[in-house]
């Protein structure tokens, strides 16, 4: 398995508009998603995610640009495109008296990959679907069944690329925890995952990157950590009695200020803050990450530029 | 084509009982028609029934004496049996639109599946299913006639029943190519299949309308039914070879407008 980032990118967007008449659903977006990592993108409802998954797949057409999959154009070569590819729809359509079993086998001989029976076995162990629900009509199964047939069958044919759209809705905890250890290991073994959410702390669990999406244009690009970084930390300071307030340096500023809280936004390194307490009756001190919903709110708000 | 088995044996699996309901109760039908028949040729009905008959429609439908043969034969042309083998394909026809609208399709799609598989499965579909069904039909009439023919009555020849089950397996088949189109061009099913009815009716009056009222004559050659001729062949006469050719290329210019318009448009 080829290490993560060598090679073509599992996904390269360039340029990448989709109109339906007057509505730009997505604008000039380009984005590379490298080999073998964990890739999250978000956006509000209507932000243009799932257009620009369906083109991937080929199910839209762009109206300007071009989307590669592993170098293969998801339009001109679209059947190598989809051969390496593995889908979970945000709404899953299924046929209701078709079994669980069923629409497996069907998708997978699509598929032409030929599916390792340990491995789907393994899927549905971990995913918590039973051998006996796979029997069942999908008529029967409950919206979380639904969902963890969906998981299986993109990832049955183990390939390189998934696209996953909101792929914890309808979970429980505890198989949600599943899947991102699934994920993970996915990651290991070389796979790239492309996950689109509004779920902020899952994707602040699982993915090494992600790119907001807003008004059918890119508005970030960014690791996880840099994201947090962007909104800066926020120390708490807890005095042993009132103290006058300081003046505090370049790219920080308080929060709050109580006689003996404090709350400072700091905006990159900690280190300048600390001397400046040190001559106070300082009872405790908590340094605090921002919370990446916080920092991606402004994202998703504001006008585009 | 693998693809193409796969998603037909999908189709087939999923559309099973409407096709074997449809095929069981043609092939009842067929057998109904011949006991009716027996018991007109027995009763001496069929004279009653010709003396029934009005001029004007005796020459705008060509209807010639009835008789035990005649009655047998008629059940190929009946209305019964158009509306069921019609509705077969407009539902088989505009699978891809449900597709669409049930969103199975991106789960098709994700793979490497053409569009033309899925357009060319629909098409196999609705051969197969039209093929099956006018194959129960000559089977009912197979049966009906060995086990209830009255002793001496005129019975079809075979060419002309098989005449008159291709014209009628053709004229399924034209509209399951006009429903294909609407199915592959459409986002919801119903509306495809509502709008392939609405125009299969549309057809329908304006074949009648054309036999009855000569300034329509020539418009109603755009109708699909103005090549359906039972009756000629009831009288004896075999399916005509430009009927067949019109509808032939009906259905086969169906199939590839469909095709051409899955593949260029936003599923």
């Amino acid at each position: 398995m080829s290490a993560p980032g060598a090679g073509p990118p599992a996904i390269a967007l360039s340029r990448l508009s989709k109109s339906y008449g007057r509505l730009e659903a997505v604008r000039d977006v380009s984005l590379d998603v490298r080999q073998g990592e964990i890739f999250g993108f978000l956006g509000l409802n209507g932000a243009g995610k799932t257009t620009t998954i369906r083109v991937l797949l080929d199910l839209l057409r762009p109206s300007a640009g071009t989307a590669a999959v592993f170098g293969f154009d998801c339009q001109r070569q679209s059947r190598q495109a989809r051969a390496r590819i593995g889908y979970l729809p945000g709404e899953l359509g299924l046929y209701p008296d078709m079994t669980g079993e069923d629409v497996l086998a069907v998708l997978a001989r699509l598929g032409g990959t030929p599916v390792r029976s340990a491995w789907r076995d393994e899927l549905l162990e971990r995913l918590e679907l039973a051998p006996a629900d796979l029997g069942r009509r999908v008529r029967d199964y409950s919206t979380g069944m639904k969902r963890k047939l969906g998981i299986v069958q993109a990832l049955q044919a183990d390939p390189p690329l998934l696209l996953l759209d909101e792929p914890t809705e309808g979970l429980d905890p505890l198989v949600q925890r599943a899947l991102n250890e699934l994920l993970f290991e996915l990651r290991r073994r070389g796979r790239t995952v492309f996950m689109s959410s509004h779920v902020l702390s899952e994707v602040e669990r699982v993915c090494d990157r992600i790119a907001v999406i807003r008004q059918g244009q890119v508005a970030l690009v960014s690791t996880v950590a840099e994201v947090r970084r962007l909104g800066g930390r926020t120390v708490h300071v807890h005095l042993a009695v009132e103290a006058d307030a300081i003046a505090l340096p370049a790219g920080m500023s308080f929060v709050e200020r109580s006689a003996t809280r404090w709350q400072i936004r700091v905006a990159g390194e900690v280190g300048p803050l600390l001397p400046l307490l040190a001559g106070l009756p300082v009872r405790d001190l908590e340094i605090v990450e921002p919370a990446l919903e916080d920092v991606l709110r402004s994202f998703y708000r504001a006008e585009p530029a | 084509m693998t693809r193409t088995w796969v998603l037909l044996g999908a189709t087939v699996r999923r559309h099973r009982i409407l096709i074997a309901g449809a095929c069981a109760l043609l092939f009842a039908f067929q057998v109904l028609l011949i006991l009716v028949a027996r018991g007109l040729e027995q009763s001496g009905g069929f004279a009653q029934l010709d003396a029934l008959i009005p001029e004007f429609v005796r020459q705008t439908f060509n209807v010639v004496t009835p008789t035990f043969g005649g009655g047998v034969s008629f059940a190929y042309s009946h209305p019964v049996v158009l509306v069921a083998l019609i509705a077969l394909a407009l539902t088989l026809g505009t699978e891809p639109a449900g597709e669409v609208e049930s969103k199975f399709v991106d789960l098709l799609m994700a793979r490497p599946v053409s569009r033309g598989s899925v357009v060319d499965r629909s098409a196999a579909a609705l051969v197969g299913a039209t093929g099956v069904a006018v194959g129960t039909m000559l089977l009912g009439t197979r049966l009906g006639l060995m086990l209830l023919a009255p002793p001496g009555a005129p019975i079809p020849r075979a060419a002309v029943i098989l005449s008159l089950a291709a014209n009628l397996a053709l004229e399924v088949l034209a509209w399951g190519g006009i429903a294909l189109v609407l199915g592959s061009l459409a986002r919801r099913r119903a509306a495809a299949a509502g709008a392939a009815g609405l125009l299969t009716l549309a057809m329908f009056l304006l074949d009648l309308l054309g036999r009855l009222w000569e300034p329509t004559r020539q418009l109603s050659r755009i109708s699909p039914f103005h090549y359906f001729s039972p009756f000629r062949m009831i009288a004896g006469g075999l399916i005509s070879g430009r009927d067949a050719a019109v509808l032939g290329a009906i259905a086969v210019a169906g199939f590839v407008v469909a095709r051409i318009g899955y593949a260029r448009r936003d599923l």
